[in-house]
């Protein structure tokens, strides 16, 4: 049975295109690259705290 | 292989999926799709400015200027939004338009949130009536509708959103509540209103069979044929032999006495049974004319059901048997009023809003994986419209699809070389490898 009320209440206002600035400038464009490339960079970090954190044990 | 590489050729996998989509009408899938491409890689730009196209098409004109100037940003050069975006926002006027068709929206969405429902019900067919492919407005105003119980002017939204998207998710299921609902209290009360009404019938109106006529010009014949064989009977079986008997007796009588009277007496006598044998000619003529009437009546009557069948059926939703009704009809025997009318309405229906929605059955039992069904669909679609150059190209590509590509491709060349104008002449080449 569909409730009319909510799904008119589901309905959102459209975007008016006087507020396209703001919009874009909101507009998320990570895409996965981005995602891969953080997370290359962060295994790369760490990769490299570790190798320090190893080198300060034995004493280099 | 990189990852970069991997990337982008997934974002091109999806971007050719809802190509596709989009070249079926399908704008809903292929908005998803494209999403989906971008997902993995931003920078896809034939992506991007389809899926700005998509919302230009939907009415969202906001949401297409802003995928186009992201597209332009990262490729200024060489860019296809360039243009889209000259047609646009550049041309006067048109920005203008938009705006106040945004806002006029978001005040008709708050009056229909907050129960001013027939304020609403005014201003979207307002808006409708210069942006008529304005998808939202045509779903909120179908709700409103919905909700007042005027389940055919809903209808009559949702078709026109399914038209413009194919496979809306929403409208369907909407589509199918109100079928739901017309399927008895809206049609009882239309055909009584279109009874007694004059108007000119718009395209989804409820097909009304008219009455039988009281009594056509060969019926009165009969009806006249009939008295006269009455008459006849009576006179032979009446009549007849009391005049038979009369000179016979007199002709006994006179035997004794006068020879040549009796042979007068003979002589009409004969007479009168020549004019009997005639009668009785005449008779038997009339009486199979009775016969060919009756049989050409339950002739009548059996079209007359067999039309009412498809009209029922059509009302009801179910296009599949309508449509296999229809092609079962013996045409030829369709030649008088009131059969005549009712089957030109009937073809009208069945050619066009009947045909689009058989071919929309297909390529939704196609993209649920059935295309075993989606076969049945375009097949039936085409008996009704042999040479619809979208349906043969529908066709064609699920049987490429199958691998069954002999098939395929002499309806491709089918639909080059019998329709080089249509748009689809190029798709079929395309498909065809040419």
């Amino acid at each position: 049975m569909i409730d009319f009320k909510e799904e008119i209440k589901r309905f959102k206002p459209s975007l008016d295109v006087d507020n396209i600035e703001d919009a874009i400038a909101k507009t998320d464009l990570t895409d996965m690259n981005d995602i891969m490339f953080e997370l290359l960079k962060d295994g790369v970090v760490r990769r490299q705290n570790d190798a320090y954190s190893m080198g300060m044990k034995n004493g280099l | 292989m990189d990852y970069k590489t991997t990337l982008v050729k997934i974002s091109n996998v999806y971007y050719n999926l809802a190509l596709e989509r989009a070249r079926l009408d399908d704008l809903s899938g292929a908005s998803e799709l494209l999403k989906k491409s971008l997902h993995f890689n931003k920078y896809q730009i034939d992506a991007r400015n389809l899926l700005g196209l998509i919302f230009y098409e939907m009415g969202e004109t906001a949401d297409a200027l802003i995928q186009w100037i992201i597209s332009l940003s990262f490729q200024p050069e060489n860019n296809r939004a360039d243009y889209y975006m000259d047609e646009v926002q550049r041309k006067k006027g048109q920005l203008e338009l938009a705006s106040q068709t945004v806002k006029k929206f978001n005040q008709a969405l708050n009056q229909a949130q907050n129960d001013s429902e027939d304020l609403a019900i005014i201003q979207l067919n307002n808006i409708l009536s210069e942006n008529p492919k304005f998808v939202k407005a045509h779903m909120l105003l179908a709700l409103l509708y919905m909700q007042k119980d005027e389940n055919v002017k809903a209808g009559r939204s949702l078709m026109k959103v399914l038209k413009i998207d194919r496979n809306n998710a929403k409208a369907l299921i909407l589509m199918d509540e109100v079928k739901h609902r017309t399927g008895k209290a809206e049609i009882e009360k239309n055909k009584l209103k279109n009874a007694f009404s004059h108007r000119q019938m718009e395209d989804d109106d409820v097909i009304l069979p008219k009455a039988k006529k009281e009594a056509t010009a060969g019926q009165v014949v009969a009806y006249l044929s009939v008295g006269m064989l009455v008459g006849l009977l009576s006179f032979s079986i009446l009549v007849l032999p009391g005049i038979r008997k009369k000179y016979n007796v007199e002709a006994n009588m006179k035997i004794a006495v006068n020879s040549q009277s009796l042979s007068d007496k003979n002589a009409e006598l004969e007479d009168l049974r020549t004019r009997y044998a005639e009668l009785e000619k005449q008779y038997s003529a009339v009486s199979q004319k009775l016969t060919a009437f009756e049989q050409e009546n339950a002739d009548f009557t059996s079209m007359y059901q067999k039309l009412n069948s498809i009209i029922a059926n059509y009302n009801s939703g179910a296009i599949m048997q309508a449509a296999t009704d229809y092609l079962s009809l013996d045409t030829e025997k369709i030649t008088e009023e009131p059969l005549s009318g009712i089957y030109a309405e009937i073809k009208r229906y069945m050619t066009n809003e009947g045909f689009n929605s058989i071919v929309s059955l297909g390529t939704a039992s196609w993209n649920g994986g059935d295309k075993a069904q989606a076969e049945s669909y375009y097949d039936t679609a085409l008996r009704i419209k042999p040479d619809d150059p979208e349906a043969m190209y529908l066709k064609a590509r699920l049987l490429q699809s199958q691998e069954r590509v002999t098939e395929a491709n002499a309806i491709f060349d089918k639909i080059v070389g019998e329709h080089p104008d249509s748009p689809y002449s190029e798709r079929a080449k395309s498909a065809r490898g040419y």
